[in-house]
């Protein structure tokens, strides 16, 4: 039950952190709101990964399942990348491709740079 | 006020159905394949498109509550990219694709027929 209350009050709190970037970075034709929440979130993932190697404790639940779970998101991507496709092909991939390379990396090197300390 | 109160609560909600849900699912089928973040992240799409405001009358705190809130806190990027990383460093190629391809593309139809719902 405790566990719950991490992953929700860390969900909560990275909502709101995204909830204050959205705010903050406000371009129409790109979303590089959601791109940016995206890959810090999965940077810092990563170094979280690297350091905690036991997911079910409290400290990774709080800051990994519930703060970065919670300010990243896939279901605005989604929306985002239908929304982009509506008015350019290019713009939807670029968006699209630009997330998942982006990502995969930044994850990288969170890993990477825990590993080293 | 009451927008970042429906963040806050929204993203709790929605972090701890993931965590349930994806917890339940990692519990009842033993593989390696992420099928647990991969369920949550498509239903998140599927119910995006459905209260996607284009589609439907929703206040801007309902959509705050909603979409960025429990949606947000729902759905996840930052595990998804770990999920990946872990499939790269395992050498599962063909498992990391369908795991991408299922998840953006996937998500992309069930978004929209949430939308034509």
């Amino acid at each position: 039950m405790k566990k719950y209350l991490f992953v929700g009050i860390g969900g909560a709190l990275g909502s709101f952190l995204r909830y204050g970037v959205n705010v903050f970075i406000h371009i129409p034709v790109f979303p590089l709101a959601t791109l940016s929440v995206n890959l810090i979130g999965t940077f810092i993932l990563g170094m979280l990964t690297g350091h905690f190697s036991k997911r079910n404790q409290p400290v990774p639940l709080l800051l990994g399942t519930g703060l970065c779970g919670g300010f990243t998101t896939m279901s605005t991507f989604t929306a985002e990348s239908i929304r982009l496709l509506e008015t350019s092909v290019w713009l939807s991939s670029l968006y699209i491709s630009a997330t998942l390379i982006l990502g995969i990396i930044f994850g990288l090197i969170g890993i990477y740079i825990s590993s080293k300390r | 006020m009451i927008d970042i109160l429906a963040v806050l609560i929204g993203g709790f909600i929605g972090a701890v159905a993931r965590f349930g849900i994806s917890s339940y699912l990692s519990r009842k089928i033993i593989t390696s394949f992420p099928w647990g973040i991969l369920s949550v992240n498509l239903i998140g799409a599927l119910v995006i498109g459905f209260v996607f405001p284009d589609n439907r009358d929703v206040s801007k705190t309902s959509e705050l509550f909603l979409i960025t809130g429990i949606l947000g806190g729902f759905t996840t990027f930052s595990t998804f990219g770990m999920e990946s990383i872990e499939l790269l460093k395992k050498g599962s190629y063909l498992h990391l694709a369908i795991y991408i391809v299922v998840t953006v593309f996937g998500g992309m139809l069930l978004f929209s027929a949430g939308y034509l719902l």
